[in-house]
């Protein structure tokens, strides 16, 4: 890098706006908080004491932490339960932090899934065109005569409820909007000289396809990606919400949330906690995918 | 015009088509419907024999055939838990959904017209900064958690407004709210951007250069020209909204289809589950089709592509 770009790198970090650093600490937590959920856990996520359900946040545990935890922090924090426990006495702060594996793994999963699949077809339907082109996109247009969370929805009816499935159904309904951006770029991409080039020297379909344009054609993919990453992550919860998504007794955030409307009149703690990490989760994402798309794709509108 | 018109309609056509296969590989895929309709006593004689009567026995594409017939006549079996047909059963939750569909469209677009104009007015003051972070939090709002919230405060602290069921306009407002967050929050940034490009254009110097007051300037000549983008936008957004209406129903306990959709999963109710998606899928291509027209209402230029 010389020195220059250096120069320009560093004015541009130096304008952005506070909240995106915000959001990338929030995030950053988040997913770390995640990956070491099972060390940092103040309580196991589903031991149930039903002699403490329900109680506020800040409730002091029944459960005396590990001897050798004795005057730890871990000890100290798992002496009470921050934010309260649910209706079978389980720690709901220990239910969060496990809660966000999944979430985000499911979540990345599928738009990893989807993006692969609908850059594939985007690809070749472009770069082939004709009657490939027309199949592709056709399947495309009836999927999108689906509203969404409609498509996700009859598709885990079929393969049934499970991280997997959910996966799945995640994954396939989301490659339309991938395929149709690629498509879009590899129409004009193409058609530029240094296409024409590689052809000429000899270049076959497939290596002017994934060597030539493909590589042109990924920051847009990747802006979009990190805002599908938000809506999966949505769209998961809504899943578990629903009953339809990850099964109990492991803990999501959706599935925190449909447990909570039972209790609503006594104990608002048991909505308001999973819910705020997974809006201040997605926010954070949504923030980040545009400064992403300000680095890398100035003009696209998403 | 009619090759407009044309294509159009052959683009309606060719989407039913999809949806109804997609439909039938649906059920086709989730199993033997057989052992769904049967106790677990049932003898293999006994199987067999609905298995023919149901046409189970003849040629894939021939059951293919004869499903699509019915289907677009409306019949899709009946409910297996509910001895009613399936069509019926979503016929009937229908109304609540698109009652409350539409509530939520009304509300989004109020909201987000005045929001995102005032917006794009304002730029750089304390106005903007206040109407990005509305729609940013709108946008990242999970909308079954603001339902919860909604209720948790209207309905459970303040008991101003009922948490479910249907019934009076007062039953409406929490579930129209919940269901209309995104969709205001999406369609406020698209009328703040347009209306950005749009007040930067010569058109409109013209407009204040001959003496027009800024408020006709805005109403008359601006806001016309972001029309486009918007319905196109709440167009599609009345998908993500009958999508949303699953949820938002089953949170409510709102008597529509998609919450008659997710007991009829949860009860392996296939028929139901078949006759939802095919009604609510290709109502939603019919609104998108009736919205090509609006287009060419909006703007004539679209006749002469």
């Amino acid at each position: 890098m010389s020195g220059s770009i250096r120069a320009s790198v560093i004015a541009r970090l130096r304008r952005t706006p506070p909240s995106r650093w915000l959001a990338l600490g929030v995030l950053a937590l988040v997913v770390l908080a995640a990956a070491t959920a099972s060390l940092i856990a103040p309580h196991p996520p589903l031991r149930q004491i039903i002699a403490q359900r329900l109680q506020p946040p800040g409730t002091r545990s029944a459960v005396r932490a590990a001897d050798g935890a004795v005057g730890t922090a871990a000890g100290a924090a798992s002496a009470v339960h921050a934010f309260g426990t649910d209706q079978l006495g389980r720690d709901i702060l220990s239910r969060i932090l496990h809660g966000g594996r999944i979430s985000l793994l499911v979540a990345l999963a599928a738009v990893l899934l989807s993006g692969t699949m609908g850059t594939l077809f985007g690809l070749v339907a472009g770069y082939a065109g004709g009657l490939t082109d027309r199949v592709v996109m056709r399947v495309a247009e009836v999927q999108l005569a689906f509203p969404f969370i409609l498509l996700v929805v009859s598709i885990v009816a079929v393969l049934g409820p499970g991280t997997r499935n959910v996966v799945l159904a995640l994954g396939i309904s989301g490659w339309v909007a991938y395929a149709k951006l690629v498509r879009a770029q590899v129409l004009t991409l193409r058609e530029l000289p240094f296409v024409e080039a590689a052809r000429a020297v000899g270049a076959g379909a497939g290596r002017i396809m994934f060597r030539q344009i493909l590589p042109n054609t990924l920051s847009p993919v990747v802006v979009l990606a990190s805002f599908s990453v938000a809506q999966m992550i949505i769209l998961e919860s809504a899943l578990s919400f629903l009953g339809l998504g990850v099964q109990p007794p492991t803990p999501t955030w959706g599935g925190m949330l449909a447990d909570s409307r039972g209790y609503l009149a006594t104990a608002w703690w048991l909505a308001t906690f999973p819910g705020a990490v997974l809006m201040a989760t997605v926010l954070a994402i949504n923030i980040l995918g545009d400064w992403l798309r300000d680095l890398l794709d100035p003009t696209m509108r998403i | 015009m009619t090759r407009f018109l044309r294509s159009r309609l052959l683009d309606l056509v060719i989407g039913v088509l999809g949806v109804s296969t997609a439909v039938f590989f649906l059920l086709r895929l989730t199993g033997d419907p057989v052992a769904l309709l049967v106790t677990e006593t049932a003898t293999r004689e006994e199987m067999e024999r609905i298995r023919e009567a149901m046409g189970l026995n003849a040629p894939l594409w021939e059951q293919y055939v004869s499903f699509l017939a019915r289907a677009l006549r409306g019949d899709f079996g009946e409910s297996i838990r509910l001895a009613k047909p399936a069509a019926a059963l979503v016929w009937d939750t229908l109304p609540a959904t698109l009652e409350l569909t539409t509530a939520a469209l009304g509300i989004a677009t109020l909201l987000a017209l005045p929001l995102g104009m005032l917006a794009a007015v304002y730029r750089g003051t304390a106005m903007e900064t206040a109407a990005s972070v509305l729609t940013l939090a709108g946008q990242s709002m999970p909308f079954f958690w603001l339902g919860i919230l909604l209720i948790l405060v209207f309905a459970v602290e303040l008991r101003w407004l009922p948490s479910f069921g249907r019934g009076t306009w007062w039953h409406l407002v929490l579930p129209a709210v919940t269901l209309s967050a995104s969709t205001m929050a999406k369609t406020a940034r698209l009328v703040r951007a347009g209306m950005i490009e749009i007040l930067s254009q010569e058109y409109i110097r013209t407009a204040r250069a001959k003496g027009l007051g800024e408020r006709r300037v805005i109403l008359e000549h601006a806001l016309w020209n972001t029309a486009i983008p918007v319905v196109t936008i709440l167009a599609l957004d009345f998908g993500v909204l009958l999508g949303g209406a699953v949820v938002t129903e089953t949170i409510f306990a709102w008597p529509g289809t998609g919450r008659l959709m997710i007991q009829a999963i949860q009860g392996r109710d296939f028929p139901v589950v078949q006759a939802a998606v095919f009604i609510l899928a290709v109502l939603f291509i019919v609104v998108n089709a009736a919205l090509d027209l609006l287009y060419v209402w909006l703007d004539p230029r679209i006749r002469h592509r």
